[in-house]
């Protein structure tokens, strides 16, 4: 079943709300055991899309699935862990007893995990959650998401708020416990470096759309800038090539930038340039593109 | 011994890793037989995801740098570039120390010497044969 | 868990209430024997005053009083008891998950495996208990204190009162639940709670057999010995049918 192999699946999601559609159509698969990073601008939906997926909000039209099961149902919340962006708690609980409350709705509930992030993280037990910085509450919320032992994890950026060295001691975390448990992890995020850094699998959506979405690797293969150098003038050229995203014409240059590498280079070549380039493309390049091309 | 790859520089991290493998070998900080880090450990220790670490290992094997023993771990294979292609790379260095040093003399830029070694790399990908 | 959650939520407030009732309860029991050295001066004014709605009302409010039973009912369950008791109802029925929403640790809670109907009925099963115990506990003091002022008060007296405050709260609560179901903060749900049962105040006036407040204070009980059984019955049909609403509404809302 092609559910199960995918983790979460959307199939044409529609999301309105007081008459504004913040969802139009949003097709997602994210491939289980993926690490799966989430781009977009702000306002694109990709919190509504973590809403709807764990039935915070209900979905105006199509299809939400988190592990094979409808988005709405509140049993396959048991086996899928959420950190949320405001890493809000209950403020007048202490770290122990949030920590007390949450355990009894995790059967598999692993103690040895949580013995093992209380002394990494350095969570105060009996200190009042309103007291804890910024940083500290999301490694609560992290190690209350991870000790339950999930198979999906789904953060809304993680390590926004945080200094480097707080960001990298989450993605650290995160990344130990994905290699040692089986899981797959969804985390929408604007730090388009530690996707480069941890994720296998991206989608980029853009005003309600999914505009990008697949495997890191093939995408940074299959995107690349091709810069073709004339000796006269660059010529006028429509490409016919699949993939296309931008061509920019600068006197004798001509630099193409495509989503298809291979159907480009035949076409390019039959132009016959002086020299042709081909330099790989950045992930913050292909975000900036796929986000820019809808203008 | 394995360092950070660079996830912004456009190189898949795999490629970097399995570089810094080769690279190991090559100047002799690695020698066959020699265990390599477990790939949970190579993962949490520089951050990045294992399903990279592990297509990085899986492609060293399957170009025979690398075995993967069951239940053992990774380790540098016999028939790995040993120190006989650590002496290669070394001449394959001075070799290129010589060319830039040409291409500095008669006014070339740094810029443009890496280009045209990353375009000539590039143009003739294919051509080196599989 | 959901429980102990719901009555950390609310403990301040309930305690706070519990404390005030029956403190209140238990003083009107002392308060008898000032008023009683009163008694026979307030009644030579008025045995000369004239025959009016106005003065017959305050003769009959004055002979309800000479006993301690009638003291007791004039001034802690037609007053205090009622109109406080419906002012803590109506807190313990606000906050919730939308409250929540606003505060932020919503999302939290529902990531968790639980349906709203979960989270709603805990909330709703403490504050009953609550409500019951605000209820209960304050009349309760009367029959234990009264042998002190030299009085007695039936304990099947105190636990009908009880009932009567309770009907009547649980009603009140539930509408505050149901209120909070629809905004976020805090002082709509009350403000619009008080100002329907003000409306409640209105239409006793002109309809007493409506009087939700008579109800409450038990003043058939009180005058009659007969149980309103009907009067339980349509405020638990009442309630039921607001919680009923508080669930659905709660189900459709977005986070």
């Amino acid at each position: 079943m092609v559910s199960d192999r995918l983790a979460i699946e959307t199939v044409d999601l529609w999301k309105r709300y007081d008459g504004i559609d913040a969802l139009r159509g949003l097709d997602l698969q994210v491939p289980t055991g993926s690490i799966c990073g989430f781009l977009g601008r702000n306002g694109a939906g990709k919190t509504t899309t973590i809403k709807v997926l764990l039935g915070m909000a209900k979905a105006t039209r199509g299809v939400a699935r988190l592990l094979g099961a409808p988005a709405v149902d509140a049993e396959v919340r048991r086996r899928v862990g959420f950190v949320s962006d405001e890493k809000d708690l209950y403020d007048y609980m202490t770290v122990d007893e949030i920590i007390a409350f949450t355990r009894p709705f995790f059967p598999k509930w692993r103690t040895d995990l949580e013995q093992k992030y209380r002394q990494k993280f350095e969570l105060p037990g009996p200190r009042d959650i309103k007291d804890l910085s910024r940083g500290t509450r999301t490694k609560l919320a992290l190690l209350l998401a991870l000790c339950r032992s999930a198979d999906l994890l789904i953060l809304d950026e993680p390590t926004a708020g945080l200094d480097p060295a707080m960001a990298e001691d989450v993605l650290q975390a995160l990344v130990g416990h994905v290699a040692s448990e089986e899981m797959t992890v969804f985390f929408s995020s604007h730090q388009i470096a530690e996707v480069d850094q941890i994720a296998d699998h991206i989608a980029i959506v853009d005003r309600g759309r999914m505009v990008v979405a697949g495997a890191l690797d093939d995408l940074r293969d299959r995107f690349q800038r091709v810069q073709l150098v004339f000796a006269d003038a660059a010529p006028e050229v429509r490409f016919h090539a699949p993939g296309v995203v931008r061509v920019t014409r600068d006197g004798r240059v001509l630099t193409v930038l495509t989503r298809e590498r291979e159907p480009l280079m035949t076409e390019a070549k039959a132009l016959l340039p002086a020299s042709i380039e081909v330099s790989p493309v950045t992930l913050k390049e292909i975000f900036l593109e796929s986000v820019r091309t809808e203008d | 011994m394995l360092f950070r790859p660079n996830p912004s520089s456009g190189v898949p991290i795999y490629l970097q890793l399995m570089e810094q493998v080769k690279h190991a070998i090559a100047t002799g900080a690695m020698r066959p037989g020699e265990q390599l880090p477990g790939m949970r450990k190579v993962a949490e220790e520089l951050v990045i995801n294992p399903n990279t670490v592990a297509k990085a290992y899986r492609e060293l094997e399957h170009e025979g740098v690398i075995e993967l023993r069951q239940g053992a771990g990774a380790f540098i294979s016999e028939n790995a570039p040993s120190k006989k292609d650590a002496e290669k790379f070394r001449a394959a260095q001075e070799a290129v120390a010589v060319t830039i040093d040409k291409l500095r003399a008669k006014g070339v830029a740094d810029e443009d010497i890496r280009r045209l070694f990353e375009a000539e790399l590039l143009a003739t990908e294919g051509k080196r044969g599989e | 868990m959901l429980w102990h959650k719901a009555w950390r939520e609310t403990r301040g407030r309930f305690i706070t209430g519990l404390l005030i009732l029956t403190v209140l309860s238990a003083a009107k029991v002392y308060e008898y024997v000032v008023a009683q050295r009163m008694m026979p001066m307030a009644e030579s004014v008025l045995s000369g005053a004239e025959k009016t709605p106005l003065g017959d009302a305050i003769r009959d409010a004055i002979a309800v009083q000479r006993e301690f039973r009638g003291f007791i009912w004039y001034n802690s369950f037609r007053d205090n008891l009622t109109q406080l008791g419906v002012l803590f109802a109506v807190l313990l029925g606000c906050g919730g998950l939308l409250a929540e929403a606003k505060k932020g640790s919503a999302l939290f809670t529902l990531s968790l495996p639980v349906t709203r109907k979960q989270l709603l009925g805990a909330r709703v099963g403490i504050g009953l208990a609550q409500c019951f115990a605000l209820a209960m506990v304050p009349p309760l003091v009367i029959p234990l204190l009264a042998p002190v002022v030299g009085q007695s008060f039936s304990i099947i007296d105190a636990l009908v009162h009880g009932l009567c405050l309770f009907f009547v709260g649980a009603l009140f609560f539930s509408l505050a639940s149901f209120l909070s179901t629809m905004f976020g903060d805090i002082w709509r749900p009350m403000l619009i709670a008080i100002v329907i049962a003000c409306g409640a105040v209105a239409v006793q006036l002109v309809l007493p057999e409506l009087g939700l407040f008579r109800l409450m204070s038990g003043e058939t009980y009180f005058r009659t010995g007969a149980l309103p059984w009907m009067g339980f019955l349509a405020t638990a049909v009442l309630a039921s049918a607001l919680l009923y609403s508080a669930a659905e509404t709660l189900e459709r809302r977005d986070f």
